[in-house]
């Protein structure tokens, strides 16, 4: 366009670039994998049978039906789920080196977590249907808690596992989408501390339920996901606060009349000192992490995958022991990218409910890793929860995906249809 | 909106704490890794406590004393070697604690914050260690002390290396025996006597108030000395072991009469003996290589007037240790100022790249270069005179023999340290045999043999 005037071109005004496209992003993803594939070649494992590598050739073949049905329904951005499939394939690479043969059920797990993924999308893409079916969403998460308190059996100290013949799972991980959804969908479209009743009756039962279950560590993740909804919902500081010391003073009075609680709680700070017993998980962790240096042993090289739970409460360890302290750093640093976006996204979107459904859908996903990896370097006590889409166990996979769906759902561009990335 | 903006200040304030959480372990990473790596319970290392899993160790000359295979620990192919060798290389268990393998642990593995314990893992490559020690002399040194215990060392004084280190009782690591440390034969087997031990110095003490006396007195090398088998002093009697009658100082020490020697030790004084003998190690502490040893004790603080006769000849509460007296002696022959002890060589990584050099290093002064070669003279002097030079073949020795009593019944220790005057053969020694008996008698076929073949490893390069 030349200026009549000047006869000088006007600077034709540039889409910023990508730095890279979505085929480029999962390319960059899958030669990651390959390059651990290929490292998996050389381990005991594959060697002993190469069938072992299956599952994570099938996991690559996943992402990429997912990135043509990405493009097929015209989301222009991938990169929420590169970065789940980055740190679930780290999980999932750990995971074949040292159990191959639990990989098959995280590759189930994966794909489940991917429909339910969408399926959180397209909830959360009308907002009357949000508001109109808040409440079933809400009984649907007191019935799964229900359920697990009929039907629940312990499992490493926690009554929080169902059995249904080969399958088990924990209701109390998809609760999670349930709290999550209800804390936003009754929140309607004004600002006001209104309708709260509901979300905090649910929020009670949640609690209540956990509590009696053993599971401290989901109830602290109910808790901290309940305040942020809560003060992003009412932006009052005091009441947070209020919120705060009132759970400090009924953790305190828990403490003094249940001694037996307090007693998980010991080896906190003094690991060493309960090296054999109770610190034994986070001192076996630490010294597989410092043994594996920042850049690994190699798969199936490492020793704390003989320590119970390593594929799941340990599964930071596993991954630094074998694939590097580098690695685990990359993977934590995705909850707070993830954190990050949902953050900018806050006032943003169209609704406030969908800012406060990333909000809490992310600040959950960070506090869990949060209780997870300081609690197995003993840097907070030992709770006993899953690193998100790392940790083995279809339940939290699922789980984990769904939630993710409320940032992916924050994002305007994900319901802009039949546009085609630059 | 703009409320909402506002509000996920919230989410913000999680980042951030999550981020100091991080931050909280990756520095405590950082500085406890090498710790938690090398803990017993590490199985990469450790197998049920035992070390079984780390990288090499050689002598001066190449021999093998110490490697892992398939995650078990092996040592020398000499029977001999390995019991020579037990206390500077370690023990499986760890029981010794001024070992090599246990100081060296965190180098042994081949640990390192980038790789971990990849190499040690994967290739079965950890670090090396190389020492000074050399296996056939101390091979040779435990022959000589056969089943009695004590200790034995011998360094360069010029370089500082270490060519002799070897503790009794000892045993075959390979081959371990049924051990009750408790027992008369094992008492104290987990002990590094050579760096550990602590021992009233008898008459090699004299040397440290030589240095005094020296130092502080002018005319004490004109001066004539009269011995009637005691010397008497204002609160007590001081017995000598012989009637040496008229002598001078240089004749007193190499005759070690006691009368002279407590006689000076009064004339000095507590605070300036104190002095000269912390000058020379005493009431300090030092290292080797990152193990500690004590430069022993001197306490003349609550001493009457026969105390501090008693402690200028070596007895009283006076306590040393024997690789501090081969440093005293070291640093007499080195004009002063000893080149202090090395074990260790170099260190190697993974692929051969070092990690460690040993260097030599000089300590503070102990005395003056003119006070140490008069002392070198005396000391070659009582070689002369005394202890006979026939005794010790080609070495231009110069040396202080002690009998140290230690109680009403038992045999007194023997002690013998000293030095070769040889450009081609620096080496200072310190020998100790617990219950040995008359220090010469016993101490000196020991130190001879061991010197001799010092000398022939030397003039093998």
């Amino acid at each position: 366009m030349e200026n009549i005037l000047t006869g000088k071109k006007r600077p034709v005004k540039r889409k910023p670039r990508r730095l890279v496209t979505p085929a480029g992003l999962f390319g960059l993803l899958t030669v990651f994998e390959l390059i651990c594939l290929i490292r998996l070649l050389f381990s005991d494992a594959v060697m002993e049978n190469p069938l072992h590598l299956l599952p994570l050739v099938l996991f690559i073949g996943l992402e990429w039906i997912y990135y043509g049905f990405s493009r097929a329904v015209g989301r222009t951005h991938v990169e929420l789920e590169a970065s789940a499939f980055f740190l679930t394939s780290i999980g999932f690479i750990a995971l074949t080196g040292v159990l191959p043969s639990a990989a098959w059920m995280q590759l189930l797990g994966v794909a489940a977590g991917l429909v339910v993924y969408n399926l959180v999308i397209w909830f959360m893409g009308s907002i009357d249907r949000v508001v109109k079916y808040k409440v079933w969403v809400g009984v649907g998460g007191v019935l799964l808690l229900a359920a697990n308190l009929i039907f629940g059996s312990i499992i490493y100290g926690a009554q929080n596992w169902i059995k249904i013949g080969p399958i088990t799972f924990q209701p109390s991980e998809f609760v999670k989408i349930a709290f999550v959804m209800t804390g936003t969908a009754t929140l309607d479209r004004l600002q006001s501390s209104r309708h709260l009743t509901w979300f905090l009756a649910f929020f009670a039962v949640c609690m209540g339920a956990l509590f009696y279950m053993g599971d401290f560590g989901t109830a602290c993740i109910f808790f901290v996901t309940f305040l942020v909804i809560a003060f992003l919902r009412s932006g009052d500081w005091k009441t947070l606060i209020l919120f705060c010391a009132g759970a400090a003073a009924g953790a305190a009075l828990i403490l003094k009349f249940k001694p037996y609680i307090a007693k998980r709680f010991e080896a906190w700070r003094h690991v060493w000192e309960f090296a054999d017993t109770s610190g034994y998980q986070q001192t076996q962790l630490l010294m597989s992490v410092a043994s594996g240096g920042l850049l690994g042993l190699g798969p199936g090289l490492g020793v704390l995958h003989t320590v119970a739970a390593s594929t799941t409460d340990l599964m930071f360890g596993v991954v630094c022991e074998e694939w590097g302290l580098l690695l685990g750093i990359a993977a934590v640093s995705v909850y707070v990218g993830w954190a990050l976006f949902a953050g900018r996204l806050a006032g943003r979107t169209r609704s406030s409910v969908y800012s406060i459904a990333a909000c809490a859908a992310a600040s959950l996903l960070l506090f869990q890793a949060a209780l997870n990896l300081f609690g197995v370097t003993d840097i907070l006590p030992l709770t006993g929860v899953t690193l998100p889409f790392v940790s083995r166990g279809s339940s939290s996979m699922i789980a984990c995906w769904g939630l993710l769906g409320f940032l992916k759902a924050a994002d305007s561009r994900t319901y802009k249809q039949g546009r085609h990335a630059a | 909106m703009k409320k909402v903006i506002h509000r996920a200040t919230l989410v913000y304030i999680l980042i951030g704490l999550f981020c100091v959480g991080m931050a909280a372990f990756l520095v405590t990473w950082f500085f406890n890794s090498s710790d938690w790596v090398m803990n017993e319970r590490n199985r990469h290392i450790f197998a049920k406590g035992f070390m079984q899993n780390t990288g090499e160790i050689y002598d001066r000359d190449g021999i093998l004393l110490a490697y892992s295979e398939n995650g078990l620990r092996y040592y020398a192919d000499d029977p001999e070697i390995r019991a020579a060798m037990l206390h500077t290389v370690g023990d499986t268990e760890n029981f010794i604690s001024k070992s090599i393998q246990k100081q060296f642990s965190s180098k042994l593995s081949g640990y390192n914050l980038l790789g971990g314990l990849h190499m040690l893992e994967e290739w079965e490559q950890g670090g090396t260690v190389n020492l000074t020690v050399s296996a056939q002399v101390s091979k040779v040194a435990l022959e000589q002390l056969g089943n009695r215990k004590g200790a034995v060392c011998v360094y360069n004084y010029k370089t500082g290396e270490v060519l002799c280190s070897v503790s009794t009782p000892s045993y075959d690591p390979s081959n371990k025996p049924d051990i009750d440390p408790e027992s008369e034969e094992y008492k104290g087997v987990y002990v590094n006597r050579v760096l550990s031990g602590l021992y009233p110095p008898g008459s090699t003490f004299k040397i440290v108030t030589a240095a005094a006396a020296i130092e502080n007195i002018p005319d004490i090398l004109t001066r004539e000395f009269v011995c009637t088998g005691e010397y008497q002093a204002s609160d007590g009697v001081i017995k000598c072991n012989g009637v040496h009658g008229k002598l001078n100082f240089s004749e007193a020490l190499a005759e070690s009469c006691n009368s002279v020697f407590s006689q000076v030790a009064i004339e000095l004084g507590a605070v300036r003996l104190t002095e000269q003998a912390e000058k020379m190690g005493f009431n300090q502490e030092f290292t080797v290589d990152g193990m500690s040893y004590p430069g022993g004790s001197y306490d003349v603080s609550n001493a009457g007037a026969s105390d501090l006769g008693w402690s200028g000849i070596g007895q009283y509460t006076d306590m040393a240790n024997p690789f501090t007296m081969m440093t005293i002696a070291g640093g007499i022959a080195n004009g002063g100022t000893a080149v202090q002890p090395r074990l260790v060589n170099n260190v190697l990584g993974p692929l051969n790249i070092p990690t460690h050099i040993g260097k030599a290093s000089e300590g503070e002064p102990m005395m003056d270069s003119s006070t140490a070669s008069i002392l070198a003279d005396m000391m070659h002097g009582a070689v002369l005179n005394n202890y006979g030079a026939n005794n010790f073949e080609g070495l231009d020795l110069c040396a202080k023999t002690g009998t140290a009593e230690v109680n009403e019944t038992d045999r007194p220790h023997a002690w013998f340290v000293g030095f070769v005057r040889n450009e081609e053969a620096p080496l200072a020694f310190a020998v100790v045999i617990e219950n040995g008996g008359s220090g010469f008698q016993a101490a000196g076929s020991v130190a001879n043999a061991v010197l001799q073949a010092c000398v022939e490893v030397l003039n093998e390069k």
